[in-house]
């Protein structure tokens, strides 16, 4: 039993400085102190080499050009950056269109359907009556 | 959400017409239209003594049957002014019928409460229902021999 509980509390003391070795690397990039290190010129003189002297620049002209593909590519990720779908009028035509367009039905079905029921009586009072009574007449 | 909105702006025009189309059958379904009957009470020249008699009468009540079914009363048989005996004017019943035969029942009480032992006159007159907008009528009101409930207002 006892061996057990070490057994746990070791694997919670590796998990623990797995953790914070995880938040060590995580933190790092955003500390002063890195920032401070990339300021620094290298150490060793040896192996800096400015760029302008790198060898390895491809001498075959062709694998600099622009290929289709990434003409595609660079034209989906422009259209993908575009303004949010509230920023685009034609949201706001068709939101407006829909809203304008429920008002219009319910109105008009409200109409329509007082018409279809036969529209307003006519007044009860021409010529003089004993009573109207009936449809649409109140009780 | 940009494709749900091409996709609306794409289907818009056959929702639209979609629901133009359910409008226009809906109000193809039927049309109601209202008819009028413009039914003049009159009393029969067979009250004994005229006004005498016939203006002991309480309570009218009309009942529409047939194609359309209400009822409803008339105060005093329209007898409130002596001057308008024996045509005592005009009621109008409003319906949606257009094909039938309506029959108009009046039923003339001269105490209350307005039950058989009271009624004490009264007249039918059947209308035929058809698409014409108003129509004209007389129902006459005649004595049924009885002599009701005078004595018991």
């Amino acid at each position: 039993m006892v061996q057990r509980r070490r057994r746990t509390c070791r694997s919670a003391a590796v998990l623990s400085a797995l953790a914070a070795v995880m938040l060590v690397v995580v933190a790092v990039p955003s500390s002063p102190a890195r920032a401070a290190d990339d300021t620094e010129m290298p150490t060793s003189k040896t192996d800096y080499k400015p760029q302008a002297e790198d060898q390895d620049r491809p001498k075959d002209k062709s694998l600099l050009e622009k290929t289709p593909a990434d003409a595609a590519v660079a034209s989906k990720a422009q259209s993908g950056d575009g303004p949010a779908f509230y920023q685009r009028w034609q949201f706001w035509a068709i939101t407006g269109g829909i809203v304008v367009g429920a008002v219009a039905a319910i109105w008009g079905g409200a109409v329509l359907y007082h018409t279809i029921r036969g529209g307003d009586i006519r007044p009860c009072s021409s010529p003089p009556q004993l009573s109207c009574a009936g449809q649409g007449e109140p009780q | 959400m940009t494709r749900v909105v091409r996709r609306l702006s794409r289907r818009l025009p056959s929702v639209s017409l979609a629901l133009a189309l359910a409008v226009m059958a809906f109000g193809a379904s039927g049309c109601e239209t209202y008819h009028y009957y413009d039914m003049d009470v009159t009393f029969s020249p067979d009250w004994v003594g005229g006004l005498n008699s016939a203006g002991g009468a309480t309570l009218c009540k009309v009942i529409v049957s047939g194609a359309d079914s209400h009822d409803f009363n008339l105060k005093n048989c329209g007898l409130t002014d002596g001057t308008k005996y024996p045509d005592v004017g005009t009621f109008e019943f409003a319906t949606f019928a257009d094909s039938g035969t309506l029959t108009f029942t009046i039923n003339a009480y001269n105490g209350s409460p307005p039950g058989p032992d009271c009624l004490f006159g009264g007249g039918t007159t059947n209308m035929t229902a058809s698409s014409q907008v108003t129509q004209m009528g007389t129902i006459t009101v005649a004595p049924n021999g009885q002599p009701g409930c005078p004595n018991n207002p």
